[in-house]
């Protein structure tokens, strides 16, 4: 079966294949230049790199989508719509072990792509990133791990839908939806949840320079009761006698707040809690591929009858 | 010796419609059966039913001893030939050997490849280049490669020229000839009287007739006589068909015993009339024959 | 070897057919005794009929006492039908490819031919009778 799942494979994974390799090498090769320019230039000259940055950084973003589109919805589909799988399911193996290996071929070339691209592109953007917040942006689903948890989701589910719906158009399109509402709601609502955060104490006025992805702060006095903002605002302004003829009103209430003791203590995560974040929402999506996968052999043998 | 496949009051649904409704029979092994009926009379519901492609909705159907297509040993056991001849379009014939081969284990190569050469099929050919005979012998090649005790056809020559229906049905017939059992469907009548030891006619989702073909034609004959009514006929004859014009009864009767009423003209049916007549009889009528004629549904 | 046909139009059953054609073959002096008639295998592979019906003539042969089946080796026939009257078969068979190609010239079709052929034969039998 492994003979036939792969040969059955092999035109498309050479294709990914080959386009894997090329990104990776232009990666490779172009890396130099983006060290160089975040050592020493400004920003026009960045210009150029932003370009590619989301170019690449979207192909990322989709590639998860369009795998379960393209492998996962036809594995199925394509059996049904040329009628072959009653040819498949009257040799000597059962459904299950015949789409658990189809499933395999696929899942380990799925998994030793995207990562392939995903870390390499990671890797990449590292001096990007390393001025830039990669944690509490949209561009974490575009780092490190999480692309193999999207990619191995979207295959299941593709299979998925390609079992209940039989029609490859409808799968694809049932498929692409599917994920898509999964990865926002995941990113919107359910990321902030997955591990916990840090408190850190960063100043109420002025930018902290910290990084990192704020979940939430207050406002709280030198003795640590929290306050209202715009009751510090007014005992900041009374004690140091800010008006508005005052030059820099924010650097002056940074001081005065500073002076007073008066601060944010913020719930974040950390630049540095980057990996952790990942790990937790790549096992999520691991654990959703999983779930998605069981349904998916059970319709198989109940329901296509 | 087990039955190749028994079915007890067998059903399918398709949301409301019943595909097949109540349908009962037994295959014995070692037969050539033919399994005969119009277009949307059940045949490949049944068909898919013995091979485990569908679930019944109601009733039983065992196929050598097990339920079709639960493990891989009853798959093993059953060579299936779909209708309209599936096959992998972007393989060659070569390539659908080691298909075989990888999927059964107990699929003998060197047959496979000798039967290859013997019908004139290229290894290195793809499918979607070949004829319909040429991927009929290829697709049952790939069905008995794996030998089978048990070969379902669906309408295997359906789309074949005449001579390369006969090359299909004698290839058939020397599988026979070895013992192995056959189930065909098909709505050639010609074909089914030349090939089959056995007949199963459906019409309308329900089994019409089943048996023996030799006892069927044994058991039934056409009287031909002065007009009368049939309820008059002794108790061991049925009245399977009846016409009757101003002065004269034509009856198609099934009886075990000689008919000795000499105002009758007793003559042979032929399996053609027989089938047809079954198939016209009414839908609360339907009747197995096996030694007796047995009355179901 | 005899070669079998069946005719599924003749309304003779295709046993029946193939007893018969055993026996021409026997009476035309092409199968003698000792000869092994084709196996139950051979004749379906040309023939594409049921194994059974092959099976069913041969016991019926077996029955007339013409063949007789050895098991594991195949059945072969134990007696001749052939007479002496073999010897004139040749000549006979001159005469009557003569007769037919002047019964082509003088313009009868198949139909006509078969015709002649047999209410001369019946008239002639009535006569041996007689």
């Amino acid at each position: 079966m492994l003979w036939l799942a792969w040969r059955q494979f092999r035109a498309q994974a050479a294709l990914a294949l080959g386009a894997t390799v090329v990104v990776v090498v232009a990666l490779a090769v172009t890396r130099g230049h983006v060290v160089a320019a975040y050592g020493t230039a400004g920003d026009n000259e960045l210009i150029g790199f932003y370009v590619w940055l989301r170019l690449l950084g979207t192909g990322l973003i989709g590639v998860p989508a369009v795998i379960g589109a393209f492998w996962g919805a036809p594995l199925l589909t394509r059996e049904f719509e040329d009628r072959t799988y009653r040819l498949a399911w009257t040799q000597s193996i059962t459904r299950r072990r015949w789409l658990a290996t189809k499933i395999a071929v696929i899942g380990v070339v799925t998994v030793a792509l995207v990562a392939a691209f995903a870390l390499a592109f990671t890797w990449w953007s590292g001096p990007i990133d390393a001025v830039g917040n990669r944690i509490g942006t949209a561009n974490f689903a575009q780092r490190g791990i999480v692309p193999i948890g999207y990619a191995l989701f979207g295959l299941t589910l593709g299979a998925l839908c390609g079992t209940i719906l039989r029609r490859t158009i409808a799968a694809m399109a049932a498929s692409l939806t599917g994920f898509l509402i999964v990865r926002m709601f995941v990113q919107k609502v359910v990321r902030s949840h997955l591990i916990g955060t840090v408190s850190v104490s960063v100043p109420s006025f002025g930018s902290s320079g910290l990084g990192g992805w704020i979940l939430s702060s207050r406002t709280v006095d030198a003795a640590g009761n929290p306050i209202s903002r715009s009751a510090a605002e007014n005992t900041l302004t009374a004690a140091c006698q800010i008006t508005r003829q005052t030059d820099d009103v924010d650097g002056a209430l940074a001081d005065c707040a500073h002076r007073l003791g008066i601060h944010d203590i913020a719930q974040v995560h950390t630049a540095g809690q980057f990996w952790a974040l990942q790990m937790a929402e790549l096992g999520l999506f691991v654990a959703l591929a999983a779930v998605i996968a069981a349904v998916c052999f059970w319709w198989l043998n109940h329901r296509t009858n | 010796m087990t039955a190749a496949i028994e079915a007890v009051a067998v059903g399918k649904r398709y949301g409301r419609t019943w595909a097949l409704r109540e349908s009962t029979l037994t295959v014995p092994a070692g037969a050539v059966v033919g399994l005969v009926g119009a277009n949307g009379a059940g045949k490949s519901t049944l068909l898919n039913l013995a091979v485990g492609l569908l679930q019944p909705t109601e009733g039983q159907i065992t196929v050598l001893g097990g339920r079709p297509g639960s493990t891989a040993d009853e798959l093993a056991k059953v060579g299936f030939l779909a209708q309209d001849v599936p096959l992998y379009g972007g393989l060659t014939v070569g390539e659908h050997l080691r298909l075989g081969a990888r999927l059964n284990p107990r699929w003998d190569m060197a047959a496979a490849t000798a039967r290859i050469a013997r019908v004139g099929l290229d290894p290195a050919q793809r499918t979607s280049g070949l004829s319909g005979g040429q991927r009929a012998q290829l697709a049952l090649t790939v069905a008995i490669g794996k030998r089978p005790e048990l070969l379902i056809l669906d309408e295997p020559v359906a789309s074949l020229d005449p001579l390369a229906r006969r090359e299909f049905l004698a290839d058939l017939m020397e599988l026979a000839a070895d013992g192995l059992s056959i189930v065909l469907s098909s709505h050639l009548l010609a074909d089914v009287e030349r090939v089959c030891d056995h007949l199963i006619v459906l019409a309308g989702g329900r089994v019409r007739l089943a048996g023996d073909v030799d006892d069927l034609l044994a058991t039934h004959k056409v009287l031909v006589g002065a007009r009368r009514d049939p309820d008059r006929l002794t108790a061991d004859q049925t009245v399977i068909q009846q016409s009757h014009t101003e002065r004269q009864s034509t009856l198609l009767v099934h009886t075990t015993q000689p008919v000795l009423d000499p105002s009758w003209t007793v003559s042979d049916v032929g399996l053609e009339d027989l089938v047809l007549a079954y198939m016209a009889a009414p839908a609360s009528s339907a009747y197995v024959a096996g030694p007796t004629l047995r009355r179901v549904g | 070897m005899i070669e079998f046909r069946i005719d599924p139009t003749s309304g003779v059953s295709p046993y029946r057919q193939l007893v018969h054609q055993v026996r021409q073959a026997l009476l035309l002096g092409l199968v003698r005794e000792g000869d092994q008639l084709p196996t139950v295998k051979e004749v379906v592979a040309k023939v594409a009929i049921n194994p059974n019906t092959v099976l069913k003539a041969y016991r019926e042969l077996e029955f007339e006492g013409l063949a007789e089946g050895r098991p594991g080796v195949g059945t072969f026939v134990t007696r001749s039908l052939a007479d002496s009257s073999l010897a004139a078969h040749a000549a006979l068979r001159k005469d009557l490819t003569g007769w037919l190609a002047r019964a082509r010239r003088a313009g009868l079709d198949d139909a006509s031919i078969a015709a002649l052929f047999e209410s001369t034969f019946r008239s002639g039998m009535n006569e041996g009778v007689a």
